[in-house]
């Protein structure tokens, strides 16, 4: 099925390189501030073999991407409505095979997710963490790249090790870089400021800036609630700039 | 029959066997004339014997046509060689698979293959090779003769690790002894993002393959477009000490 022949919705990648700094707590809660603007969004658990949007929305899954590859289950009888106009499409948690799939899988789950697509406004994929094969792929498929870190210098390697395989084997030149955990705004312009100019300096790519979310105890309070913080603690900091870098991204 | 006839005529074929290899069954290609022109496609089920299969071809009445996969024969290197497909044949799979790059997003390598033994290449040697390969190859893979003395192995869905990975076990497979070197491998990989055409792309792997014999017959080799170099991604030390750079100058403060 061509996607330009059909409504085309904008997928969005959302990657990190070093795991546990807040890329599944931003998918849920970006893709609950868009679908409140009014747009339709598919979440997709790309951490296919640990997946865990499940748990942070607090879902019991039924049926899995899983289900999908292995039993040719169809895609579709598998998303879950979070809310309206918001719906998941999970994956399975302790599945080693899953995270490694073959070329026959992958390309079966290409044709089978670009079979449900079309309904939707915006295509947002959680990957996995690192820089394995389908962190890559996903990465490829999508038409925006955002990579989360915190000002870690952990995180600052493997967010740039990230960004330098995709631009320099797979051709990427564009990404929206979104400071999680800050202190403060200026913590958060100058990592982002740093990491643009090294960017610069050693792979010739000007990354934009998606914003910066500050360190909140409401974020970690929600999650342990398995309930996105906008909705849990809508007042609070976090869910303020969730909301500007949802408008942004309305604007891409 | 026209060349971009028969290339037209194939893509149904193609498509269908494609579609065949999620199931347990064989297929066989039907072919007629003095070209070989694509007639059709029998799609066997896996476990059927030889004999049911001889007698499902009689009454199906096909005459002197033939078939692109062996029949019950005599000499194994000969059927081989004739159910080897042609340089044409992987023209036409090429361009396939660079289309379904482009839709699927997932990488494709091309491995060219120089059986050990160049001076006495011939036919029979590759199709002697071309048998010898059968257990290393997956059931997605594609192999083809490529000029006289080559064999081409298409992989879709492999990135060039893969590849090279899959090149050393081949490389290892097709060892006539300790002693004596396995086949140089060229490699080239398409990605997504790179339009190549079927031929550029069988350009490079011959490049590579260039290379591989000049730097020994067992070596392995990979080309890639002059646009992209295949430049490492390892994060170097001065990358390193500019993304640490704010923090030192935070500690200072």
């Amino acid at each position: 099925m061509s996607k330009t022949s059909k409504h085309a919705p904008k997928i969005i990648c959302i990657s990190s390189g070093k795991g546990g700094v807040g890329k599944t707590s931003f998918s849920v809660n970006v893709a609950t501030a868009l679908a409140q603007s009014g747009k339709k969004v598919l979440l997709i658990d790309g951490d296919l073999g640990l997946a865990n949007v499940d748990v942070v929305l607090g879902i019991n899954v039924r049926h899995t991407m899983r289900e999908t590859i292995e039993e040719g289950r169809e895609l579709a009888s598998c998303l879950v409505e979070i809310t309206p106009g918001f719906q998941v499409l999970p994956a399975s948690s302790g599945v080693p095979e899953m995270a490694s799939l073959s070329y026959e899988e992958q390309a079966f789950l290409t044709s089978s997710l670009e079979e449900i697509i079309d309904r939707f406004d915006y295509v947002l994929v959680d990957t996995a963490a690192g820089i394995g094969e389908s962190v890559l792929w996903f990465n490829t498929w999508s038409q925006v790249n955002i990579v989360i870190l915190t000002p870690d210098p952990t995180s600052l390697t493997d967010a740039y090790a990230l960004i330098k395989v995709l631009a320099t084997r797979h051709g990427k030149k564009h990404f929206h870089l979104l400071i999680n955990s800050v202190k403060s705004k200026k913590e958060g312009k100058e990592v982002f400021d740093n990491m643009r100019t090294v960017l610069e300096r050693f792979l010739q790519i000007r990354p934009l800036a998606l914003g910066a979310m500050p360190q909140d105890a409401q974020v970690s309070q929600a999650i342990r609630q398995q309930k996105p913080f906008l909705l849990a603690a809508p007042e609070s900091r976090a869910s303020q700039e969730i909301m500007a870098v949802a408008q942004r991204i309305l604007a891409l | 029959m026209n060349k971009r006839l028969a290339a037209d005529s194939l893509a149904p074929y193609l498509e269908l066997e494609e579609q065949a290899r999620r199931y347990p069954l064989h297929s066989l290609h039907l072919q007629g004339g003095s070209d070989h022109s694509p007639l059709g496609l029998l799609l066997v089920a896996d476990g059927t014997s030889g004999r049911e299969l001889e007698q499902a071809l009689a009454a199906l009445d096909l005459g002197s046509r033939h078939f692109g996969r062996h029949q019950p024969g005599s000499d194994p290197a000969r059927e081989e060689s004739e159910a080897l497909p042609d340089a044409a044949w992987l023209q036409r799979q090429l361009h396939v698979e660079l289309d379904r790059v482009t839709r699927t997003r997932l990488p494709c390598a091309l491995l060219l293959l120089a059986p050990a033994g160049a001076s006495r290449r011939s036919e029979r040697s590759l199709a002697l090779a071309a048998l010898a390969l059968a257990p290393c190859l997956h059931q997605v893979d594609l192999l083809a003769r490529w000029r006289k003395d080559l064999l081409a192995l298409v992989l879709p869905g492999t990135n060039l690790g893969k590849a090279r990975k899959r090149a050393a076990e081949i490389r290892a497979h097709l060892r006539p002894s300790a002693t004596r070197p396995g086949p140089a491998v060229g490699i080239a990989v398409c990605h997504a993002y790179e339009s190549i055409a079927p031929g550029q792309l069988l350009a490079l792997a011959e490049e590579a393959l260039g290379r591989a014999g000049k730097d020994g017959a067992e070596a392995i080799c990979h080309a890639a477009p002059p646009a992209r170099p295949e430049d490492s991604c390892q994060v170097t030390v001065e990358e390193r000490a500019q993304l640490f750079s704010f923090l030192q100058k935070e500690a200072c403060l």
